[in-house]
């Protein structure tokens, strides 16, 4: 079942990430981004983030973004160009991350994630996604959390 | 004994305290605290939250202001120390005689906690910050062997905590300047060690890199589980051979010692982690109770559970554990 | 001001130390710690073979301190601190943990406090010379801009001139001390059974990068700088800041040009530069990692 899964959706989500413009991946994270930290960016949290750039990088599904803060919004950008600070890893990592059923420092330690670059940024960046409180989040966003848990579970029930 | 859990942010709080921590430790954001860790820690909105979550659910909250305070910046660290008064806080883990002063006599009825990094290994000290600042509790370095720890709890004039669980420091804390010597911080005066601003890991062909400051600490191979470049953890040339010349990365683990420690009188258990995430949090959490809870049905037939162990293991640096100094032969 | 001689942090055989001693005796130092510091099993010398030493050296003129172990942490650790500490012959005592500072304040009898107390504002300086501290050794993370802060403040509190100040100048920096022994570990042998393996190496053991840095020296469960840390050129500004005694660590070769070095300097008010060697460092005293060499200017 769980090879069956991973040979069929994640393809298809690479694909049709990929195949998904840009420019709707652009206004679609930037929104969702600059909504989940509200908070975080309204307190200053976030200026590590202005006029630098933090790229995170998909590697089995090959996609990738650049983000920034730009004053008040958080900026999408394409993958190609610099960036202060790289994480990378693949599919399952970042879903496990964002959905807090791992540790992400164990994932670093497993060598399941990488950071390159600046580390410092990096670090406060991991960290002000730890910070984040779930409970505040609007209802549809608590929703999408849940369902990146349920079909991380799922897929990579291991 | 009470069971002390890092909390480095709301949400790390929340879940040690739903995953049953007697007691939550933290720090503000800035460097009075010896995790002085960029976008870790609590402002004052946040530190208000969390003392109103652990107090509804009646779980203690201590406040660390554990690094030594500085001319500059002793402003700082006295009002530190009158905003965890004013926040109602349970206890303050302090290090610094100055500070600790401070406090006792501007706040007689608060509860003061000789901090890790005061760096007290024996009655004698403890003797000392007892007599002069009234602490009420020490918390032990991690340098005593189990009967060194048992002899010093024997004579203590105050409670004692001890470690249970975490990144494991081998020389004995607040009298360590390994990483001020390569990078210009250290734990005593900026709260951190071998600061993330110093770091940096690169892909090399001879494997992952970590560097501190350009010296280089470790190289990875592939398939190699890397560690935090904390300087008494990298791999060394000692009279050319390579190897961890001072210690693997590994974390403490102190649950079969429950027993012991529990018979020689430690009134609290300390687990390490602020600079962690909520998930890792939750996870030794829910076992140290767990396994304090199994040891107050089973006591003399307590053993630690497998799961327990695994799933500490997989949070720890390296994927290994140790008995560290408590063990002799570990020494 | 004054210089001093640290305690020989390092294992030596006995009469190597003997010899040390009677040395020192006839160069121009004012100051002589003695004693064990860095690990209890070391026993070429035992307690009461150091305060002889100590009674014996003080008939020189020359100021004799007994030196107290940095770490502290079995019953003999303890009983053998009480020693020294009431030692008969009333010899002056470097506290270099709390214990010891303990032990000197209840019998109310002065003490000096080494560089691992740790006194980082005036505010713990007037704690302990209330207690009975007459000096402190700065610790050696702390850099001059601190030290200045904390001698004024001192000042304003009205013990500026009640405690003397004391620099780690020159030598390896004692760094950490550790449960592990490093000495031990490198042999493959156990602390329990370390076969005392630090007496094989009398100036400790360097560890290098694998880049072949020399970064640290372990000395048994010590650990020091790999490079040896150099206040020469800066004797004109501490004597500006107000500091009463520069240290000099022990090192087995070569210690009397290195006095003579340091009495030129104070005497003539200025010193060359030129002899720093390469592998000398000072960054700690400029703010910096301790590792660091800055040129003065």
């Amino acid at each position: 079942m769980q090879t069956l899964i991973q040979k069929v959706v994640e393809p298809l989500v690479s694909q049709s990430a990929q195949v998904c413009p840009f420019l709707i991946q652009k206004i679609t994270l930037e929104k969702l981004l600059s909504q989940v930290f509200a908070l975080e960016i309204a307190d200053g949290d976030l200026d590590c983030l202005a006029n630098r750039y933090l790229k995170v990088y998909v590697k089995d599904l090959n996609i990738g973004w650049r983000i920034t803060l730009n004053g008040n919004h958080v900026q999408v950008e394409r993958l190609g160009g610099d960036a202060d600070v790289t994480i990378s890893g693949n599919a399952k990592e970042f879903a496990l991350l964002v959905s807090r059923q791992e540790d992400p420092d164990t994932l670093f330690f497993q060598r399941r994630l990488t950071i390159e670059g600046d580390t410092e940024l990096g670090l406060e960046v991991k960290n002000i996604l730890d910070a984040l409180d779930h409970e505040n989040l609007s209802f549809p966003l608590k929703q999408l959390l849940e369902s990146v848990s349920h079909v991380s579970r799922f897929i990579y029930a291991a | 004994m009470e069971l002390v859990c890092p909390a480095g942010s709301l949400p790390a709080l929340k879940v040690a305290v739903d995953s049953g921590a007697d007691a939550v430790y933290m720090g503000f954001k800035d460097d009075t605290n010896a995790r002085h860790f960029a976008g870790l820690n609590f402002n004052d909105r946040k530190a208000k939250q969390a003392l109103d979550y652990a107090i509804d659910r009646q779980v203690k909250v201590f406040v660390a202001i554990n690094t030594y305070a500085q001319p500059k910046g002793w402003k700082r660290w006295q009002e530190a120390v009158d905003r965890a008064y004013d926040l109602g806080v349970n206890a303050l883990i302090v290090a610094d005689m100055g500070v600790l002063e401070y406090a006792c006599n501007k706040y007689p009825d608060l509860a003061l906690h000789l901090s890790v990094q005061g760096s007290a290994t024996n009655h004698e000290a403890l003797k000392f910050y007892h007599q002069h600042f009234g602490i009420r509790r020490a918390v032990l370095p991690r340098v005593l062997s189990l009967a060194q720890v048992k002899l010093a709890a024997e004579k203590s004039p105050v409670d004692l905590e001890v470690f249970g669980f975490g990144s494991l420091c081998i020389m004995a804390e607040g009298r360590c300047y390994l990483s001020s010597y390569v990078t210009d911080e250290s734990p005593n005066t900026c709260g951190a060690c071998s600061p993330a601003k110093a770091v940096r890991w690169e892909e090399t062909a001879e494997g992952r890199e970590s560097r501190l400051n350009n010296v280089l600490i470790d190289r990875y191979r592939e398939g190699e589980n890397a560690g935090y470049p904390t300087l008494c953890k990298g791999r060394f040339k000692v009279d050319d051979h390579v190897y961890n010349a001072l210690e693997e990365p590994t974390s403490l683990n102190t649950l079969r010692l429950i027993p012991e420690l529990s018979a020689a009188g430690v009134k609290a258990i300390k687990l390490e982690g602020r600079q962690r995430s909520p998930a890792y949090v939750e996870q030794i959490v829910r076992v140290w109770r767990e396994a304090l809870d199994a040891y107050a049905i089973e006591r003399d037939n307590f053993a630690p559970r497998g799961e327990w162990l695994d799933s500490l293991s997989k949070v720890s640096e390296g994927t290994q554990t140790t008995l560290g100094a408590y063990s002799r032969p570990w020494q | 001001m004054k210089i001093s001689v640290g305690p020989i942090l390092y294992y030596w055989p006995k009469q190597q130390v003997l010899d040390f001693y009677q040395r020192l005796l006839d160069s121009p130092v004012d100051i002589i710690y003695l004693g064990e510091a860095v690990c209890s099993k070391r026993h070429e010398l035992r307690i009461e073979d150091w305060i002889e030493l100590a009674a014996t050296l003080s008939e020189s003129g020359k100021q004799i301190v007994l030196t107290t172990l940095a770490l502290i942490e079995a019953r003999s650790e303890l009983s053998g601190l009480q020693k020294i500490c009431s030692n008969n012959a009333k010899i002056s005592v470097e506290a270099n943990d709390m214990a010891a500072v303990q032990m000197m304040s209840e019998k109310k009898l002065p003490f000096i406090c080494g560089s691992s107390i740790n006194i980082y504002n005036a505010h713990t300086l007037k704690i302990l010379q209330q207690q009975g501290m007459q000096r402190w050794v700065m610790p050696v993370e702390l850099n001059r801009e601190t030290l200045r802060d904390i001698l004024a403040d001192a000042e304003a509190m009205g013990i500026g001139r009640q405690v003397e100040t004391e620099v780690f100048a020159y030598g390896k920096l004692p760094l950490a001390y550790s449960a592990r022994c490093f000495t031990a570990r490198m042999k493959n042998l156990p602390k329990d059974d370390c076969r005392y393996s630090c007496i094989e190496y009398p100036e400790g053991v360097v560890m290098e990068t694998q880049e072949d840095e020399e970064l640290f020296t372990l000395n048994g469960i010590q650990t020091q700088s790999g490079y040896c840390y150099n206040l020469l050129p800066q004797l004109p500004e501490m004597i500006d800041l107000g500091v009463d005694v520069v240290r000099i660590s022990p090192q087995f070769k070569g210690i009397e040009q290195i006095i003579q070095q340091f009495r030129d300097g104070i005497d003539q008010g200025k010193v060359d530069s030129g002899l720093i060697a390469r592998q000398h460092c000072n960054g700690y005293w400029f703010g910096q990692s301790g590792m660091s060499t800055v040129q003065d200017i």
